[in-house]
């Protein structure tokens, strides 16, 4: 049976928490077999660590309030609106939107159903509706993990 | 009753691994569904590079593997981005109308991303400068965030060898 999981120093990688894929050694595999690792290779930043792809919470979490993961915003055409989402996310975050279907192609006229995040701040970005019919995007927001331009 | 959250063994569906239960699931029993990691699949949404960049030029592209000692992955992986370009559009240039149900392309490499138009809706009065580009931009974007998951997600690289081993 292969190791499959590291508490300590690896030799690729250092000192982190490390999980290897099915049937690879966890002290020795290549990069691509690990299924968790808190090392990335950065140089000079070693353990800023990818983490895992989640989504982190835009209220609720605390206590007995349970965790809401989603939210939408309705904006007038060419309008702003403001979600928010936890302090945890800091400034570094993806925030990723979708709305109803586009209504009004095909029937000889400009429809843009585009939509922008911007401003973003430690609890809330600024959202602008590019289109000219009022939208409802709804987000979710995932952490970026690093404050380096790359990661 | 606080419940079992995280497992480091032997679990009786999985076998040994690392298993991290959601909320009020019980990592012991509950379902695969409720947990939040767990090594006995095959894959996982490990993210292995990732960034923001203000803008990346037309005809450029943007390495994510730049950084350190980061390896090539040996396939081309699932990006998942965001950028200025987010929902859809129709547009009417005189006997053109084109729809795209997003603006926002993206051309991955096992090693860049890069922000790519499909090419221009050609008319049968079609001249070198009519039609619409897809991203009424050329090729270039602003505002791009992306996550790069060691997730294979190209033609040819979605196989047993990458998936399964």
């Amino acid at each position: 049976m292969a190791n499959r999981v590291l508490i300590g120093n690896r030799a690729t990688g250092g000192y982190g928490l490390y999980v290897s894929r099915l049937t690879s050694d966890v002290l020795t595999c290549a990069s691509d077999k690990l299924l968790f690792s808190t090392n990335h290779g950065e140089t000079g930043s070693n353990f800023v660590t990818g983490g895992h792809f989640q989504a982190v919470p835009v209220s609720g979490g605390t206590g007995t309030n349970a965790p809401v993961t989603s939210q939408t915003t309705t904006i007038a055409a060419s309008g702003t609106g403001t979600p928010s989402y936890q302090d945890i996310a800091s400034t570094q975050i993806m925030l990723w939107g979708s709305s109803p279907a586009l209504t009004g192609a095909g029937e000889g006229s400009n429809v843009n159903q585009t939509y922008t995040y911007s401003s973003l701040g430690s609890t809330s970005a600024t959202l602008t509706n590019n289109g000219n019919a009022s939208r409802t995007i709804r987000s979710v927001t995932f952490n970026l993990l690093s404050t380096s331009a790359l990661f | 009753m606080a419940t079992n959250r995280v497992l480091a063994g032997n679990r009786s569906t999985g076998g040994y691994g690392l298993y991290v239960s959601k909320a009020n699931s019980n990592v012991l029993t509950c379902d695969r569904k409720e947990l939040l990691f767990d090594s006995s699949q095959k894959r996982g949404g490990e993210v292995y590079a990732g960034g923001s960049q203000s803008s990346i030029g037309g005809t450029s592209s943007q390495s994510f593997l730049s950084t350190g000692t980061k390896d090539n992955l040996g396939y081309i992986p699932l990006v998942i981005w965001t950028e200025d370009k987010r929902g859809e559009f129709a547009e009417v240039d005189g006997d053109d109308e084109i729809y795209r149900e997003r603006q926002d392309f993206i051309e991955t490499t096992t090693s860049t991303i890069a922000p790519k138009t499909l090419g221009i809706q050609i008319s049968p009065s079609y001249t070198a400068d009519s039609g619409i580009d897809n991203r009424d931009s050329g090729e270039s974007c602003t505002n791009i965030k992306f996550m790069v998951l060691k997730i294979p997600c190209a033609y040819g690289y979605m196989t047993s060898a990458n998936f399964d081993t």
